[in-house]
């Protein structure tokens, strides 16, 4: 087991400097910061004190931008190992295609956890230093509950990786499905209700089975200053995440270990 | 060589003759009045008709943040739910509320008033019930508190900078700023903003007359306000099958109240015989004449 984490551990270093290697996280940071205290500097009516707008606009960006980093870096692990033949020899070493797999998403969900610490970090110093104060609590469980959606996210990318032929369908495909879902997830039962026989119920099973993203969006709690979620209920959140991330995860592994590399 | 000069000449030369062109085209466009005269800026150039849509977006965005992010979405609407709170509160004014009894729809006031938002609010199945924790699920309003008024006004700011033709964005932060903010110079230069893009609306019109009246208290400049309002609302009104005449009751209503106020008591009578003939509460009103035809006779 200590041996087979050691690999997993191993594989995840790589996988995160190659991600901060890349120039994509410092320029979407750069263009948060920017458009943020651009519009963090707006005089509405000779009024101090208005943050909400950019509570907003800045958690958009991040989550925007966050989103697009997981999906589109996680999507090029596999096939590019494939594609340029290296992962032949990372193969002929002892570890397996399991191991591979799971070392880099990983790497990605650890690269991202760090670009998202960086993010919230700099919206933390934005709000303190307009509100005068921090929601300490309620900012933790906006990290975490974001942390742990990306760790769907990317598991979920690296299944349809090793499924899809090429990173771009697979990018636009798990891209389509989660916009989908923080969109219409929500209210899927509710449009059920309203549907006959038999597409209530397909609709229905959809609903109870996909992962539903959407919750993990704490934003409008902390926009809107409301105080932190119940614990007890939060840790239910993580479970329900964790649950998720681990099925795609043992998918993508079936998958992988069944796929042909040539 | 001179075979290149001679079409370094002619490039000049074509260039010239369509510039001139694209001037006489454009002129002539003008002239036949089949295009606005002028841009409306660069936000009309590059967006045209979706600059509308932007405008809806951004005044949903601010009734969003006046309910603090509790807002039923599409699938949860009812009939009546359209209704923006944020507009209705700003329609109201206390004053006539208390002598002719009646709201912005016409409605007596009976009982505790219900907010248009309010929605079938069960959860439907775990998954829902777990998520209520961590999005607004609670009805409550931005204006208990100054702060959570403020945060309303970047989108209605924004509101009109995309659509100056949408004069509701204009009377509600004036509403808002006067009211709530105590920023009575703000809400005059925004309505004045607003009565710059869309001249003459009587709405902006007797939004200014109100600051005039309920904040500067100056009767004499509300009262010109006023009956422009009236003025321009008969000459719009003409023209509409089913005119808005809960603008026009709110314009009687005040100037009544001014004329009651400067103790011009037969012109007061004649607006409220006018606001009589719309008011859903016309025994209310007719308790106002009374009043006043009292005060008549002693005079």
């Amino acid at each position: 087991m200590r041996a087979h984490l050691d690999k997993i551990l191993a594989l995840s270093g790589v996988a995160i400097r190659e991600m901060y290697r890349r120039k994509d996280f410092y320029v979407v940071l750069i263009l948060t910061v920017i458009l943020t205290l651009a519009l963090g500097s707006m005089n509405f009516f000779n009024e101090p004190g208005i943050t909400g707008y950019v509570k907003e606009i800045c958690l958009l960006l991040i989550w925007v931008f966050l989103l697009i980093i997981a999906i589109t870096a996680s999507a090029r692990q596999i096939p590019s190992e494939i594609e340029s033949a290296t992962i032949f020899p990372l193969l002929a070493k002892p570890v397996t295609r399991s191991e591979v797999l799971l070392g880099k998403a990983l790497g990605c969900w650890l690269a991202t956890g760090i670009a998202l610490v960086v993010f919230y970090t700099i919206f933390a110093i934005l709000t303190a230093s307009r509100e005068h104060t921090l929601p300490v609590g309620l900012l933790i469980q906006t990290v975490l509950a974001h942390w742990t959606m990306l760790a769907i996210v990317i598991s979920m990318t690296f299944l349809g990786s090793v499924i899809f032929a090429a990173p771009s369908s697979n990018t636009t495909i798990c891209l389509t499905v989660i916009i989908g879902i923080m969109l219409l997830g929500r209210h899927l039962h509710k449009i059920a209700l309203g549907l006959s026989e038999p597409t209530r119920t397909i609709v229905e099973i959809i609903y109870f089975s996909i992962p539903h993203v959407e919750i993990f969006d704490l934003r409008d709690l902390l926009i809107h200053n409301y105080p932190a979620a119940p614990w007890d209920k939060f840790g239910i959140l993580l479970v329900y995440g964790f649950f998720y991330s681990v099925i795609f995860l043992i998918l993508g592994c079936l998958a992988f270990n069944r796929k042909r590399l040539r | 060589m001179k075979p290149q000069r001679t079409a370094i000449y002619a490039a000049v030369a074509l260039f010239i003759l369509s510039f001139g062109l694209a001037c006489h085209l454009d002129a002539w466009r003008e002239a036949l009045g089949q295009f606005p005269k002028r841009s409306e800026g660069v936000l009309s150039a590059f967006l045209g008709e979706s600059q509308g849509i932007l405008a809806a977006l951004l005044f949903i965005k601010a009734d969003v943040y006046f309910h603090r992010g509790f807002y039923p979405s599409i699938f949860e609407r009812t009939a009546g739910s359209g209704t923006s709170h944020m507009v209705s509160e700003s329609h109201s004014s206390h004053e006539e509320h208390a002598h002719t009894g009646n709201d912005e729809h016409g409605h007596s006031h009976e009982g505790e008033q219900h907010c248009p938002k309010d929605f079938e609010n069960k959860p439907l199945d775990w998954i829902d019930s777990l998520s209520r924790s961590f999005y607004p699920s609670v009805h409550i309003h931005a204006d208990q508190t100054p702060q959570g008024v403020k945060e309303l006004l970047p989108w209605l700011k924004l509101s009109a900078a995309f659509d100056p033709h949408r004069v509701e964005t204009y009377t509600v932060a004036a509403f808002w700023l006067r009211s709530y903010l105590g920023k009575v110079d703000e809400a005059e230069e925004f309505l004045r903003d607003g009565l710059r893009a869309n001249p003459g609306n009587p709405e902006i019109l007797f939004e200014l007359g109100r600051i005039y009246r309920e904040n500067r208290k100056d009767n004499v400049r509300a009262r010109n306000i006023l009956e422009l309002a009236l003025a321009n609302w008969r000459a719009r009104s003409r023209n509409e099958k089913e005119p808005d005449t809960f603008l026009l009751q709110q314009i009687l209503a005040h100037l009544a109240y001014i004329e009651r106020d400067e103790k011009n008591y037969a012109k007061a009578i004649e607006y409220f015989t006018e606001l009589k003939k719309y008011s859903p509460n016309p025994q209310g009103v007719e308790k106002q004449i009374e009043e006043l035809r009292q005060h008549l006779e002693k005079k």
